[in-house]
């Protein structure tokens, strides 16, 4: 920064280097230590399910007061795995949650260009009305959009239960937010070079929106995965219910005081997955340092 | 030299600017006249078509049902007992018998919201948000917390729905406690942990894990935990030697604590699109504002806020939409309790429509609660950046 | 680079399984589970009728066992039952349907009616009934139960009105199930409250009532009374049967809703009395029943759904007892569990006939269903045959199945009851006046009950 033009050199202190490395390394490490502290007492609750989990639950009757277990069992997960059709439950949630995410990545990514990049008549108004959905809740729409699906009987089959969400407008509010967001002469080069809106929005938009695009990955294979009450009444066949109801279907009446501890193994078998898929994702929402302006 | 990287049509934001003038010239250059059918258009529909079809199917569809069955005493299960009911539905809601207005009626609540028209003369006076914005917001504070506020059953009255107003004020509670608590938090962690090192992505994971877990089991956790015979909660207070109460049994506590829950549970949310919003400003910007001789606040102020300008209007705006309609953890923790404390509209629109069978009514109730989400959300634009988001 | 291969990879995986479900996913026609055992839908063969049922899923003990004295749960005995049925061969396989959380049961079953298409059988608590019935979705029974073996005369009183709506019969009662006192007998001889056989003694006023809490409280140091007070309506149900007991009523003969009355509010003052004096009002229904379970509390107010549980874990003394008569007569609620048919899936006669071959065959093992889970027999054949001698505790509350009191049959029942448990409980958690919380009740119930003129 400030160059010297003195010709001394300045004496060496190692005491005061000391002082100044120790002081840089705690400004350093500090905040991230008190991060990892403030992260540790966050988890607490998610450490009580997962101790819980692992506990027997006529143990659990007594005191549920515990930070560790007090008898080590696998019991509670075991009965999870060993129900016949678990596996197909958490096969119909696999393929509900991706295929839900993979259309609607490709639908939302391409309606949010158009509402962020393109012309046409009546722009202004179809977008608030396209976000007006969000503002509708479920709750009240699932019995119209029932009786369609059992008209066209749907029921029970994998589209019923992941067609529905595709229409939520979350993903193209996300998408035209962050398209909107890129810088136009990129475009406008490749523009002037000829390229069709197809092109440009396949190998200029969709690669500077990938964080955008992770993120709306993550919510849409979560909020699906996790989703409640369309699959209740559009499944109802065993074979055909999502992880979420084939695990609440296990559940007997007045659970939580006799099967605390596999209620929580359920929850942690259900949410495994899901942390699984964010811990393999979340790299892609950090772009680096390294990549500035024009970098990408 | 950094680029502006905030499309056209911005209002002026006081970020670090180091070179402007190219892009406003290419854009006079290139904009084809909106009005003549040029072959964009068709490629645009091209784009959009698959959204909006899958929209119209099951979006506008359900959505107009609703619309329509407000109107209609639509019992959800038997088909003989569906009739035309005009506003009866909407008369039922909102009012009541010996209906009368006085001034003192909930009076604090009133002369606060009154009291916000002193900011917005200000704002007036400066000149910093456009006039008639500021001018349409005056006319619903004064509209709302002059006039309607007022109005209720006078002597020997009462209020047809007695648990409407109550529990719509709940879900009013709780979107002005929770919206700044879950979108600064979020926040806040965004910038913490902006970084590609493992530890932080570690941290990441940490501070968003809460968000896949589904409502039972958060709900069953948070139950157990705040009860100081059940769970975590005593054992903290043993250490204190006091016996904690249960928040969730308190009429005082308990949306507190479902606050609290909710944003354990969804920050993730926000941390997330927060952290996608910030990958967009750029690292130059800060570089040149440390020339500058700008410190870490300045920064903040400077070059991250207007940079996640859009972000943070995306992730306020969805986050009041979505605390409007909060349901699923409140109704299985208190439901509704203690002494309707944490009862929310949407709990009351359920159990009218699924308990009762009342699809009608709840259809009503549904339609008002859309339309102040909307008159909401529209002052959030107004006031969040204004530009929209098209080209 | 890398992030791109990523995508790819991570694109084609999503693809796959996107051709995987339009290829793979079931359709309408999905084979029945493995434990029926039986061929699948009508070929000539056998017939299949669904059953829509809470009571939770137990596969993993049950599959394959048809014994029904295996079973210890509520789950495992429907279940076995089940089971048992569709090993026989009487042309009928029954299908279980459905995914739902039991608190989660009546939004399913409803959409199942509103698209049409509901089970063949369905299970029912009795004060749903109203609801159902008098929207016709239910197909009357009385015809029907002569042809199918079911004796509808068997049926105790109680279980008799609840099964019926306006003078038609609409369900076959599988049980009854009600408020019971769990009594730590230990505590009670602690404190010198049994008689010379060495069983507690009952109180037989609010005043002795109040007294013995006392007794114990002094004697042992445990509180004298537990329930859960917030959790569910359980608080209510205690209203109820103390209004009952006075001779009064909740709602009158024109569908009104009568609690603010002498008698509401003298059992509204009993609760009170209680929370403040000898109960923990800030208890649930986990913690309460842990504080019993644990030897803390000398009575806990619970249900029969809970008496094998209890007898298995308690280390002390344990009885289960009908609630005391602390008035001029027995009372306490009772509710049952029903199973009807939906007309509209059982107009098919040979449907039908299925239909009620499968509750015939429920109908005949209700002294099982009793004997496995401890809620009443509800047919006076069973209680008085013997079926139930070897079951705990049954006999110390058989005749409650004569004397229970069901909630109102009137339609809009559910939210009058959700609206008065509501009231009542701010009474006791945040100290509204009890004068003031009857009287908003019965404005509430009567919103709810539809018997509100604007």
């Amino acid at each position: 920064m400030s160059s010297t033009t003195t010709t001394e050199v300045p004496r060496s202190d190692p005491a005061a280097d000391l002082r100044a490395r120790r002081v840089h390394l705690l400004r350093k490490h500090v905040p991230t230590g008190l991060l990892l502290l403030l992260a540790f007492i966050w988890l607490i609750p998610v450490w009580w399910m997962f101790s819980l989990s692992l506990t027997p639950n006529e143990l659990l009757q007594l005191n549920t007061q515990i930070l560790l277990p007090p008898q080590v069992t696998l019991d509670n997960f075991v009965s999870v795995i060993q129900v016949g059709l678990s596996g197909r439950w958490f096969l119909n949630s696999l393929i509900v949650a991706s295929s839900t995410t993979l259309l609607t990545l490709i639908v939302s990514a391409m309606a949010g260009y158009a509402f962020a990049r393109l012309k046409f008549p009546g722009k202004k108004i179809l977008f608030p009305v396209v976000i007006a959905g969000l503002m509708v809740p479920q709750e009240v729409m699932f019995i119209p959009l029932f009786l369609i699906f059992e008209q066209f009987g749907l029921h029970n089959t994998h589209p019923g239960l992941f067609l529905p969400r595709v229409g939520i407008p979350l993903g193209v509010f996300i998408m035209t937010t962050f398209f909107a967001a890129i810088p136009r002469e990129i475009e406008e080069a490749a523009e002037v070079d000829g390229a069709s809106k197809w092109r440009i929005f396949r190998q200029i938009m969709l690669p500077m929106a990938g964080p955008a695009l992770t993120a709306l990955a993550i919510f849409t294979f979560v909020l699906t995965w996790n989703d409640y009450l369309w699959p209740l009444v559009s499944a109802t066949e065993r074979e055909m219910f999502t992880i979420t109801t084939g695990l609440a279907s296990l559940q007997g009446n007045f659970a939580q005081a006799t099967e605390l501890g596999a209620l929580m193994a359920r929850g942690v078998l259900a949410s495994v997955p899901l942390l699984v898929m964010f811990v393999i994702f979340q790299r892609q929402l950090i772009r680096g340092i390294s990549l500035g302006s024009g970098g990408k | 030299m950094s680029v502006v990287r905030d499309g056209e049509g911005d209002q002026a934001t006081m970020h670090v600017q180091s070179g402007v003038a190219a892009p406003k010239k290419a854009k006079a250059a290139r904009t084809p006249d909106p009005t003549r059918f040029s072959p964009t258009d068709l490629g645009a529909w091209g784009f959009l078509l698959p959204f909006l079809a899958a929209y119209a199917l099951f979006m506008l569809y359900p959505v107009g049902q609703a619309l329509v069955m407000g109107f209609f005493d639509w019992d959800f299960l038997d088909i003989t007992r569906r009739q035309w009911a005009g506003w009866d539905n909407y008369r039922r809601m909102f009012w009541g018998t010996e209906m009368t207005w006085s001034v003192d009626h909930l009076v604090v609540l009133r002369v606060i919201g009154l009291a916000l028209l002193i900011p917005l003369a200000r704002s007036w006076r400066k000149g910093s948000l456009p006039r008639a914005s500021i001018a349409t917001l005056a006319i619903m504070l004064v509209a709302i917390f002059g006039v309607i506020l007022g109005i209720h059953p006078g002597e020997g009255g009462r209020w047809f729905d007695s648990q409407f107003w109550l529990s719509f004020g709940n879900t009013l509670l709780f979107v002005a406690m929770s919206t700044p608590a879950i979108v600064g938090t979020g926040l806040a962690l965004a910038l913490a942990l902006n970084r590609p090192s493992r530890l932080t992505g570690l941290l990441r994971a940490m501070f968003f894990a809460p968000y896949v877990l589904s409502v039972a089991v958060m709900t069953l956790i948070w139950a157990f935990m705040l009860n100081p015979s059940l769970g975590l909660v005593g054992l903290v207070g043993d250490w204190f030697g006091a016996t904690p109460i249960n928040l969730l049994n308190s009429s005082t506590w308990a949306m507190s604590a479902i606050v609290l829950a909710t944003l354990w549970w969804t920050v993730g949310f926000n941390l997330v699109l927060f952290l996608a919003g910030l990958q967009d400003i750029d690292v130059q910007q800060y570089e040149a504002a440390s020339l500058d001789g700008a410190n870490a606040w300045q920064k903040f102020r400077h070059v991250t806020v207007p940079g996640l300008r859009r972000t943070i209007r995306l992730v306020v705006v969805l986050q009041v939409i979505y605390s409007f309609q909060i349901f699923g953890q409140v109704f299985i923790m208190t439901r509704g309790g203690p002494d309707g404390a944490t009862r929310v509209l949407i709990q009351h629109i359920f159990e009218r429509g699924f308990r009762d069978f009342e699809l009608g009514y709840a259809s009503a109730m549904s339609v008002f609660l859309f339309i102040v989400i909307i008159l909401v959300s529209v002052v959030q634009f107004m006031f969040l950046g204004g530009e929209e988001d098209e080209a | 680079m890398r992030d791109r291969r990523l995508f790819r990879i991570t694109g084609l995986l999503l693809a796959l399984a996107l051709v995987a479900a339009a290829c793979g996913g079931d359709d309408d026609t999905p084979a029945p589970a493995d434990d029926d055992g039986s061929d699948a839908v009508a070929d000539g063969e056998d017939i299949e009728i669904t059953l829509a049922r809470f009571f939770g899923d137990c596969d993993e003990t049950t599959e394959g066992v048809t014994d029904v004295s295996e079973a210890t749960t509520e789950c495992e005995v429907i279940q076995i039952l089940t089971n048992a049925f569709n090993e026989e061969d009487n042309g009928v396989t029954v299908e279980r349907l459905g995914g739902a959380v039991w608190d989660q049961y009546y939004t399913q079953l409803s959409t199942t009616f509103a698209g049409g298409n509901p089970p063949h059988v369905a299970v029912m608590h009795s004060h749903r009934l109203p609801d159902f019935a008098g929207r016709s979705l239910l197909r009357p029974l009385d015809d029907d139960l002569a042809g199918a073996d079911i004796d509808f005369a068997d049926f105790t009183e109680p279980a008799q009105q609840g099964a019926m709506f306006e003078g038609d019969i609409f369900a076959v009662p599988f049980d009854i199930h009600g408020s019971l006192w769990h009594v730590n007998v230990d505590l009670f001889e602690q404190a010198g409250l049994v008689d010379d056989a060495g069983d507690p003694i009952m109180p037989t006023s609010v005043d002795e009532l109040l007294e013995q809490a006392e007794t114990i409280e002094a004697e042992t140091g445990a509180l004298y009374f537990s329930q859960d007070w917030f959790e569910f309506a359980v608080g209510a149900r205690l209203f109820l049967g103390l209004v009952a007991q006075q001779g009064g009523d909740i709602v009158d003969a024109d569908g009104n809703a009568t609690v603010n009355t002498p008698e509401g509010q003298e059992a509204l003052r009993v609760l009170n009395e209680l929370a403040t004096t000898a109960s923990d009002p800030s208890q649930g229904y986990t913690d309460s029943e842990s504080a019993f379970v644990a030897g803390d509390v000398a009575v806990l107010h619970n249900g029969t759904w809970v008496v094998d549980q209890y007898n298995r874990q308690a280390d002390f003394n344990y009885a289960a007892l009908q609630v005391p008569i602390l008035y001029d007569q027995s009372g306490f609620w009772g509710d049952a569990h029903m199973w009807v048919l939906p007309d509209a899936s059982n107009e098919d006669a040979v449907e039908r006939d299925a239909s009620l071959a499968f509750v015939a065959f429920l109908y005949e093992n209700i002294g099982s269903w009793a004997a496995g889970t401890g809620h009443l027999a509800n047919r006076t054949s069973v209680l008085t045959g013997g079926e139930l001698d070897d079951a705990p505790q049954r006999a110390n509350y058989a005749d409650a199945a004569d004397t229970a009191v069901f909630v109102p049959a009137v339609e809009g029942w559910a939210g009058a009851w959700d609206s008065l448990a509501d009231e009542l409980q701010a009474t006791w958690i945040s100290d509204k006046d009890p004068q003031s919380a009857l009287a908003d009740a019965e404005e509430r119930m009567n919103e709810n009950l539809g018997t509100v003129t604007d």
